[in-house]
């Protein structure tokens, strides 16, 4: 078996990423799947399968070599350590144990001496390795097979045994990625200068302390003083009363005792992984970590999803960037990482950067799954099925590879989400009005764990032409408990039509079309519809906004009654407390619950500042009322983007997600417009504090 | 009408007016209100082109059509394996690195090893505490970066605690290795006796964004020290296996012709 090498993890081009080596050493060839075990064991599940890593796996790309050494088990060497094993400098070598390995390494199991050191030409050899598999590694890991505990860390290298822990990894890995000091304590005294580590300090003064934004005010700081200078141990909270619900790895004050020392040295928390290796980084270390690998990510927030993804009546939030994939469970009224995954959930689906993500119970369980299409980063196109794993994140349980029957996958195929047979299992419209002679209209019915075309429209629908300008709504117009197809076309007839298609569960009849014009509105081709049951009768109506092509801006309230629409209200110019204008930007939510759905309204290039408006429905008229420039903490600015939803769980819509590269909001809007959390760059929920 | 921001010389109107009675902005005068009238037909292409009351189409496709309908269609679609073409698209920046591996000791670097990367770099935007280096075709600036963990080799602390061995046994390493990156298009058989590699030692985290193009010392002199410098790389008096690793360097920048 020759020597090779296998990624891992996959996450990017190394150029862009952070890449970690791994390598083995006195792995023969009947070792390898040992090896390899290990190596998932340590660094999959362990260390990128836990809290820091496991949330930016995405700034790092793993690659384990198989080194195949001649003999099985390192070489061994024993040292007289004569009693002073804290004392490497009067030991004497007993015996070395040469065996034949690829690396060479020597273990001794002597902590003076690293539990293990180089052979004659170790580093050489590693160097040829690296240079031969991983020449751009960033970080080294190699695993001897040896069962004695030992490791050995710097210059970004871990030299591990068999015996090790991935928390004890973990730790390393804050020295070799993030540059982070120890925060255990030897006793002993500092009396130098302020170090330069971010997570250690000589500073008590609250005022400048380095991490002060992380600690509360009615802290106190010094938080733990030594009360034995120079003695005892690393020193928690004994400055007061230690409040309940005290974290001693994320509420963050001054602690004396750290980087080697008990006493002039003060760290973040209690018991961060940088002292006691099993917690999770503090507040200091993890920004610190995420500071350093953000830009390694590739992350932002452009392309983000809602969904109540575990059933529990809030929505969270998906996120995806390039191959990989993040889900935030809401608690009602902030954001948690639950699922961060890179290159591919198991089914298998690989990420990649032009998924198209849709949203809805396909499988009728009231948790959300998702359908993610993927037409342009392949030879051939994929749509996948990726629902709950039973452990916060996704698996794939159906995949359709280029076509399924009677449906073959083009380019610019358009899905919307829609229960159109009423079984409580959302289905898909498929549309394609471009990659064919003709335009094409499917109806995808799900199984919950499939889907199975039922309904094909080559060229037409009944009473409707198709045209490739088509633009299409799903929303249950009859009140039958089926979600309809609604079909607009602006641009390619001499006069703009709409065609409300009403399913038979297994099929589209017309129910009623519109030439040229509706009760009270006259069609323009820049009409924009927002379908929605603004009366709360069960029944689909309809808003329509028209910006362009008139001299004022209209919108229009047309209700249905499960035949045809009826104009409720039009609005010429202006709504009650909102002045509209040709760029405004509509989302249907139903603001305050009353089971009648509004209208969510943003304008940013109109006005001389920004403004974000709701549009609340009684059933026949609109109240407006709303924020310009900022909500609460939220510059409103051209790149925003929102997405209604319900993150707090209360019965109908009523929030928004607001969204642009750098910033994550939650608004919400009843009472009124109001910032409820704003994260920069990552989501995470600070003691206290943030990260800007 | 709502007033008109002229001193911002912009075609925006200063702000919303939330009264109902306000009136309504006229976007464009040239065009008309909505009335009750019904849509008058547009010519496309010198005809009016309306939809058939029924929907159906009498025209034939000139072009590709999907496969028929299968009388049965079957809820196919379990995963059959990975997706396991390749993607279309790969890395196509036609960028790579140059990885430099320099030895220090004693303040003094050398060359031990270079190695080409395919990709394009994360340029970092600030220096992260630890040593920074710089490399610098004469007084230009083209790479510099952040070594968070060099000079020193840790032991694992003791699994069972025993006293004196509870943290790590440190060593400080007299002679160390690290790595550069440098891009490769920087890296040429001409540059090579001009390029300055500097290392530095920080006395605390640089705030501030790192300037790409100046100095490291001239952006955050109060923070850094510089303690190793490398001037210049003279093939000739390297090791012929180094020889042969930096020159394979440079004859691949000129293989790759997306590289200026």
């Amino acid at each position: 078996m020759p020597d090779s090498v296998t990624q891992i993890l996959r996450s990017g081009p190394v150029g862009a990423k952070k890449n970690i080596a791994v390598l083995g050493d006195g792995f023969a060839e009947g070792d390898q799947t040992a090896y390899n075990n290990k190596v998932k064991e340590l660094l999959i599940d362990g260390v990128f399968g836990n809290d820091y890593f496991y949330e930016d796996i995405q700034a790092f790309n793993i690659f384990r070599v198989n080194l195949i050494s001649v003999d099985s088990g390192v070489s061994r060497r024993v040292y007289d350590e004569k009693g002073t094993p804290a004392d490497g400098s009067d030991d004497t070598i007993v015996s070395t144990t040469l065996r034949n390995t690829a690396l060479g390494y020597i273990y001794s199991g002597s902590w003076a001496h690293c539990w293990l050191e180089n052979g004659a030409d170790t580093a050489t050899r590693v160097q040829d390795a690296l240079n031969t598999w991983v020449p751009d590694y960033d970080l080294v890991l190699i695993i001897l097979n040896e069962s004695g505990f030992g490791g050995c860390g710097g210059g970004g290298f871990q030299i591990v045994t068999l015996g090790s822990s991935w928390e004890v990894m973990a730790h390393e890995f804050g020295h070799g990625a993030g540059g982070l000091a120890d925060e255990y304590c030897q006793p002993g005294t500092y009396t130098g200068g302020e170090p330069g580590s971010v997570n250690v300090t000589a500073n008590t003064d609250r005022a400048t302390l380095k991490w002060g934004s992380f600690v509360n005010p009615a802290t106190p700081v010094p938080t733990g003083i030594n009360p034995n200078p120079g003695a005892g141990r690393c020193t928690n909270h004994n400055q007061g009363t230690r409040p309940a619900g005290w974290d001693s790895s994320q509420d963050a004050g001054l602690f004396e005792g750290a980087q080697y020392v008990t006493s002039g040295k003060y760290r973040p928390v209690e018991n961060c992984r940088m002292r006691g290796n099993s917690p999770p980084y503090c507040p200091v270390c993890y920004t610190e970590m995420k500071a350093r690998h953000h830009a390694y990510t590739g992350r932002n927030f452009l392309t983000s999803h809602a969904g109540d993804f575990n059933g529990d009546g809030k929505h969270d939030l998906l996120v995806h960037n390039g191959n990989g994939i993040m889900i935030y469970r809401s608690g009602g009224a902030q954001l948690d990482l639950v699922f961060s995954t890179v290159d591919r959930v198991p089914g298998s689906w690989q990420f990649m950067p032009n998924d198209r993500f849709y949203i809805g119970d396909f499988n009728g369980d009231g948790k959300d799954e998702v359908v993610v299409y993927n037409s342009t980063d392949w030879v051939m196109e994929y749509l996948g099925l990726l629902v709950d794993d039973g452990d916060n994140g996704l698996k794939l349980i159906a995949r359709y590879d280029d076509s399924m029957p009677g449906w073959q996958f083009q380019k610019g195929d358009r899905f919307y989400v829609a229960d159109f047979d009423g079984n409580g299992k959302k289905d898909l419209f498929v549309v394609n009005g471009a990659d064919w002679a003709i335009p094409y209209v499917g109806m995808l019915r799900s199984s919950g764990s499939g889907f199975t075309l039922v309904q094909r429209y080559d060229g037409s629908m009944p009473g409707w032409q198709m045209r490739s300008g088509d633009r299409h709504y799903a929303g249950d117009f009859t009140g039958e408990g089926r979600e309809d197809l609604w079909v607009f076309n602006g641009t390619e007839w001499s006069i703009p039509y709409l065609g409300i298609l009403r399913s038979t569960g297994a099929a589209l009849a017309m129910q009623k079309r519109y030439d040229g014009s509706m009760p009270g509105w006259q069609m323009r081709r820049g009409d924009r519809h927002y379908i929605a049951d603004f009366n709360g009768d069960g029944k689909k109506d309809l808003y329509v906004f028209n910006g362009e092509n008139w001299s004022i801006a209209y919108l229009g309230m047309l209700a249905s009654d499960g035949r045809q629409l009826a104009m409720v209200k039009r609005y010429d110019g202006n709504a009650p407390g909102w002045q509209m204008r040709k760029d405004d930007l509509h989302f249907v939510g139903d603001i305050n619950g009353d089971g009648k759905e509004d209208l969510f309204v943003y304008n940013s290039r109109n006005w001389f500042r920004e403004y974000l408006g709701t549009m609340v429905s009684n059933g026949s008229a609109l109240a407006c009322a709303w924020r310009h420039d900022w909500v609460g903490e939220w510059n409103l600015g051209s790149v925003d983007r929102f997405i209604p939803c319900n993150y707090e769980g209360v019965a109908g819509r009523r929030n928004l997600f607001v969204h642009n590269t750098d910033w994550f909001g939650m608004i919400r809007a009843t009472p009124g417009l109001s910032l409820q959390k704003i994260y920069y760059q990552w989501i995470h929920n600070y003691r206290h504090g943030r990260n800007w | 009408m709502a007033r008109r921001n002229i001193r911002a010389g912009l075609d925006k109107l200063v702000a919303m007016r939330s009264d109902p009675s306000a009136p309504p902005v006229i976007e464009n005068p040239k065009l008309r209100t909505m009335s009750d009238s019904p849509a008058r037909p547009r010519p496309i292409r010198g005809q009016v082109q309306l939809m058939s009351a029924d929907g159906s189409s009498a025209q034939e496709p000139d072009g590709p059509v999907m496969e028929r309908v299968p009388e049965r269609t079957a809820a196919a679609g379990r995963p059959q394996g990975e997706q396991a073409e390749a993607p279309v698209e790969r890395d196509t920046s036609g960028l790579a690195s140059v990885r430099l591996r320099l030895r220090v000791n004693r303040g003094r670097i050398s060359v031990i090893g270079a190695h080409v990367v395919p990709g394009a770099i994360t340029v970092p935007d600030r220096l992260e505490y630890g040593l920074a280096y710089e490399v610098a075709d004469g007084n230009r600036l083209i790479a510099a970066g952040s070594v968070p963990d060099v000079g020193q080799r840790r032991s694992y602390p003791d699994p069972q605690g025993r006293e004196g061995l509870e943290g790590h046994h440190l060593e400080e390493l007299e002679s160390f290795e690290l790595n550069v990156r440098l891009p490769q298009k920087a890296f040429t058989a001409r540059s090579l006796p001009r390029l300055r590699v500097t290392l530095f030692r920080m006395k605390e985290r640089p705030e501030g964004a790192l300037v790409r193009t100046q100095s490291l010392f001239k952006q955050f002199p109060n923070q850094l020290r510089s303690i190793a410098e490398l001037r210049g790389i003279s093939l000739t008096e390297m090791p012929m296996p180094l020889q042969n690793q930096l020159r394979s360097a440079i004859a691949s920048s000129r293989e790759q012709p997306l590289l200026r």
